[in-house]
């Protein structure tokens, strides 16, 4: 895979997406894994082994863990005893992502896991890196940008808001600033992925220790039914576009002058 | 035919001929594809039926012949869920009989083996639905649309069947999304299909097919290509129909065209 920008935009600010499929405890997993890795196995060739710390109840255990890579780590499937994701940083567009991720829940529904899936998910994350002569607040719309008294300077600044669609919940949380030496935004396990140019243009800036910023648009949708494919590329499709149209609300139109 | 199971009494003789007769049966599944009814169950214990399963489309039902109901046939597309018995008949009809039942299961379970592996994906029907929205905007013949995609005709017509699940290499995994985007940045510009212009030369000499199905599509380039030829298009003279309507007119309902509703 060539490209190091993520998404179809002049210069995305984006780094990270996840789709994620919440499903009831799982115990016999590790039975069904051979068969994904087969059906898996050209595209995410390579496997790693781990363990979760799962805090349920008062008593943590540690639940097994597996994660199917891409030959060029820019893609990487992770299955858990409660929870099924693809994780990416590299992104041609919607489109593609989807039909990735397509193709993961076929190889789901063809090792007949028949988990009942509880939650989809579908997040994006966009790191703010402003250009020179401007702040990361510069790229959010006015109503985002919160307070700063008198005499003082900001150097951290968060916001969260969830909406309520028909059927779906999108968190977006902002911050800009970021709060110091915050790459990722908060609650956000990323895999062990490459690297997009700009996640490497936003940690040289860390360290600079000048500011960046992130916008964590987070799509949420309540199945509470068995598993099934192509139900859920459906829903997929429905919160892409919600996600997309969330996200380009809170941007300002230098943040559109400058990225699209 | 009646709802409900009719008890048919036989003699001895034909009870052996019936006991003989399921290998027939399971010979015929076990001839077909392994892979293709992966549900094929053979339970049999002393006091209930034996069932032999195939995929849910067909079922047979042998109850145990010390019972007085020998075989049973059911297939879901009866209109009814009864389980027909099979008649009694002559020896030599009987034969006859079970060799055109073996036929039948043989057909029955290679219809679920076809049944199963036609089962469209989620991502052969994404994969279908993004070239029929690129072939919406661009409107090109199956011809040019697999040169564009990089595809043969025969390639082509397998990403269009839906049921058919083909794994995408990764370079035509990137030739359809840059296709898709170029498509998408044409139908924001203009409504009309891609085709009208595609052969128009361009001011570099080539045209937009050209560009489109090199072997690396240049998104730049090709963004210039459809300023210039939508430039063109809109500087062409109007045509006596498209000035009228700018006047205000209206076309006259034809005498022949359809009543409407109301």
């Amino acid at each position: 895979m060539t490209t190091t920008a993520l998404g179809t935009w002049r210069q995305p600010p984006l780094v990270y997406v996840v789709a994620e499929l919440v499903i009831s405890p799982y115990y016999s997993l590790a039975g069904k894994v051979p068969g994904l890795q087969d059906r898996l196995r050209s595209s995410f060739p390579r496997t790693l082994e781990a363990k979760e710390l799962v805090v349920d109840g008062a008593k943590p255990s540690a639940q097994p863990l597996w994660q199917l890579m891409s030959a060029d780590q820019r893609l990487g499937v992770q299955l858990g005893t409660r929870a099924i994701s693809l994780h990416a940083t590299s992104y041609l567009q919607s489109s593609d992502f989807l039909s990735r991720w397509a193709e993961v829940l076929d190889a789901i529904q063809q090792v007949d896991l028949g988990a009942f899936v509880e939650r989809a998910g579908l997040r994006y994350v966009d790191l703010i890196v402003p250009s020179a002569g401007k702040a990361p607040g510069d790229y959010l719309v006015d109503s985002l940008k919160g307070i700063v008294p008198d005499g003082a300077q900001c150097t951290g600044s968060m916001w969260a808001a969830a909406f309520q669609f028909d059927g779906s919940i999108v968190n977006l949380r902002a911050g800009a600033p970021s709060p110091q030496g915050m790459l990722l935004p908060p609650d956000f396990n990323a895999l062990p992925l490459a690297k997009p140019a700009a996640m490497l243009d936003a940690e040289a800036r860390l360290k600079a220790s000048q500011p960046i910023g992130f916008v964590d648009t987070d799509c949420l949708r309540e199945i509470g039914r068995v598993f099934e494919a192509n139900e859920l590329l459906d829903h997929y499709t429905a919160m892409q576009k919600l996600t997309s149209k969330t996200f380009k609300s809170a941007l300002s139109a230098t943040a559109r002058e400058e990225w699209m | 035919m009646s709802a409900f199971i009719r008890p048919r009494t036989y003699t001895p003789r034909d009870a052996t001929i019936y006991q003989q007769r399921p290998a027939a049966i399971i010979e015929a599944a076990e001839e077909t594809e392994a892979h293709a009814y992966p549900s094929a169950h053979l339970l049999l214990e002393p006091s209930t039926p034996l069932l032999i399963k195939a995929s849910g489309s067909v079922v047979f039902v042998k109850h145990c012949l010390t019972a007085a109901t020998p075989y049973a046939l059911r297939d879901k597309s009866w209109p009814t869920t009864a389980t027909a018995v099979i008649e009694s008949a002559r020896a030599d009809a009987r034969s006859v009989f079970w060799e055109q039942c073996a036929e039948q299961a043989r057909e029955a379970f290679e219809h679920a083996a076809t049944q199963q592996r036609r089962t469209t994906t989620a991502a052969a029907r994404l994969r279908v639905e993004r070239l029929a929205a690129i072939q919406a905007a661009l409107g090109f013949t199956t011809q040019d649309l697999a040169a564009v995609l990089g595809l043969s005709r025969p390639q082509l017509y397998r990403w269009l069947d839906a049921t058919d699940d083909v794994r995408m290499q990764e370079a035509k995994r990137q030739r359809l999304a840059a296709v898709e985007r170029v498509a998408k940045a044409w139908q924001d510009r203009s409504p009309a299909p891609l085709r009208s212009v595609a052969h128009e030369p361009l001011a570099n000499g080539s045209t937009l097919f050209a560009l489109l199905s090199s072997d690396a599509i240049d998104e730049v380039v090709l963004r210039t290509a459809y300023d210039e030829l939508t430039a063109k298009l809109h500087a062409q003279p109007k045509t006596l129909s498209q000035r009228l309507a700018d006047a205000g007119f209206k076309r006259r309902p034809s005498i022949r065209s359809l009543p409407s509703d109301e």
